[in-house]
């Protein structure tokens, strides 16, 4: 066990997709380029803890996730499990690493085979784990991972499959699936993007219910509203970097970034009289292939000056916030 | 930018309604502001009347002057959007607001509906929302019909009509 109570821990990670030259290409020896997806990300969390990995599509949110997952080889950096460093291990080393960090996918529709039973999806990772010894003690596993995602009486579902259940049912079997290996970490990459409004606050309620019996749950979301509800700490994304962090009560209610500050200014409050005034930028993230110099944020950022084209500013900890909230943004008076 | 594009199919023949079926529900936050920023001046440089089909509501709240609640086929609620906010004549409209986190109301617990629709293969005996309603009473077996409630807002539930007791 290590000291630091962060189970999971990033550090300065880089990935990067060759973009593919081409026979001529290649021929011609045009330059190899590469899409940044990611650019040097540092995050931690802790055992109880959701953190809210948040931004618009496009900005590495997902790339982050999957290589923490170690599904995509990272540039560089280190992502430690319990202060261990993940990136050199081998496949051989990394499988008992993998059932301690388990990921939950956007579209249950897509994610559950459809021609197993609740009862197979749930119990096939133990059997790829070769966990839960006996046939008896695995079906007591499946039981305690269904109830624990409050499908009960577990019976009732046991045999079902997934075209049979609601959505909200599925994303709740995908989650029992990815539990039934009593993970340390589970990443979430956006779990109730594609559910109905009226079953949503039901599965987050379930990952909340997780995360307070110690569960470290990151979560990938581009819905400011559900991360300022169930998150303890959010981290804003924008093309690869993460230019905003802090508790998300610190992000939500005093926002540093000119980033942060847009995205929260366009998320539609429920009270009609509550109408803002959005601060709509234009266009659509650029691309990751040609990443603009200086502030990454500069050609769409409403008040950027003549030096953001130039200086890259780094993440660091403002005028007049709490401890632990920092921001990347030259325009910000420096904190203590 | 795909979506921009099927608006401007949608409007190169001059229609005088359109009909958007979930324009953002697959868009991120700022694209999708960017959509109804641009509806919103369609609507009111065109004159155009637009219909917007959604289970995004504060979406609706920002966008919208009316609106219509419908559950298992039928229209529950109707009325101007700050009354269905602030003072909802049916409890699903309450329940489905409840529903949606909100930036500004951190702490509040969010709520789901409990259970599912009703299959609509089979005949709906009373109140299509009372298995999954928290104020049912003996009154919901029969299934109510729309009335006026307020100015411009109609709602089916008998707790509008309940006598006091």
């Amino acid at each position: 066990m290590n000291a630091s109570p962060a189970v999971l821990e990033v550090e300065d990670l880089v990935v990067r997709y060759p973009i593919h030259r081409g026979l001529v290409g290649s021929a011609t020896r045009r330059p190899q380029r590469n899409v940044h997806a990611v650019e040097g990300v540092s995050l931690s969390l802790e055992r109880g803890e959701m953190l809210a990995l948040v931004g618009e599509s496009g900005c590495g949110k997902t790339t982050t996730a999957q290589a923490v997952l170690r599904l995509v080889d990272p540039v560089s950096g280190a992502i430690r499990f319990e202060g261990r460093d993940l990136v050199p291990l081998g496949p051989k080393e990394l499988r008992p690493v993998r059932r301690r960090i388990q990921v939950v996918y956007q579209d249950p529709y897509e994610s559950l085979d459809p021609r197993f039973r609740v009862r197979g999806i749930v119990e096939e990772p133990l059997l790829i784990h070769r966990l839960g010894g006996s046939k008896k003690e695995r079906i007591e596993r499946v039981h305690e991972a269904l109830r624990r995602v409050e499908l009960s009486p577990p019976e009732l579902y046991l045999d079902r499959y997934p075209h049979e259940l609601s959505g909200g049912q599925r994303q709740r079997v995908a989650i029992a699936a990815a539990l039934v290996l009593e993970p340390d970490v589970l990443v979430a990459d956006e779990p109730v993007s594609m559910l109905d409004v009226s079953v949503r606050a039901g599965v987050l309620n379930v990952l909340d219910g997780l995360r307070q019996q110690g569960l470290a749950i990151l979560m990938i979301t581009h819905d400011l509203s559900t991360a300022a509800r169930f998150a303890q700490r959010i981290a804003v994304m924008y093309l690869g970097r993460i230019v905003e962090e802090g508790s998300a009560e610190a992000v939500v209610r005093n926002p540093q970034h000119p980033y942060t500050k847009a995205l929260l200014s366009v998320v539609p409050r429920r009270d009609p009289r509550d109408r803002q005034r959005p601060q709509i930028l234009k266009g659509e993230t650029p691309d990751a292939v040609s990443i603009p110099g200086g502030c990454r944020f500069h050609p769409r950022c409403p008040v950027a000056e003549e030096r953001c084209a130039v200086e890259d500013p780094e993440l660091a900890r403002p005028a007049g916030v709490e401890d632990g909230h920092q921001a990347a943004c030259l325009l910000l008076p420096a904190g203590p | 930018m795909r979506q921009r594009a099927a608006i401007a199919m949608a409007l190169s023949c001059n229609p005088r309604v359109l009909i958007a079926d979930e324009p953002t529900t697959a868009l991120d936050v700022m694209v999708q502001a960017q959509i109804l920023e641009l509806l919103d001046e369609l609507c009111s440089d065109f004159g155009l009347a637009l219909v917007l089909v959604t289970h995004d509501l504060p979406v609706v709240a920002q966008l919208c002057d009316r609106c219509a609640v419908m559950y298992a086929g039928e229209i529950v609620e109707r009325g101007p959007l700050d009354t269905l906010y602030h003072a909802p004549g049916h409890p699903y409209t309450r329940m489905l607001f409840a529903a949606s986190p909100d930036l500004g109301a951190h702490d509040e617990t969010v709520m789901s509906i409990p259970g599912g629709p009703p299959r609509l293969d089979r005949p709906i005996d009373g109140c299509p929302f009372r298995p999954r309603c928290d104020s049912a009473f003996p009154p919901c077996e029969v299934r109510p019909s729309l009335l006026p409630v307020g100015e411009g807002h109609d709602a089916a539930c008998h707790l509008n009509t309940r006598v006091p007791a």
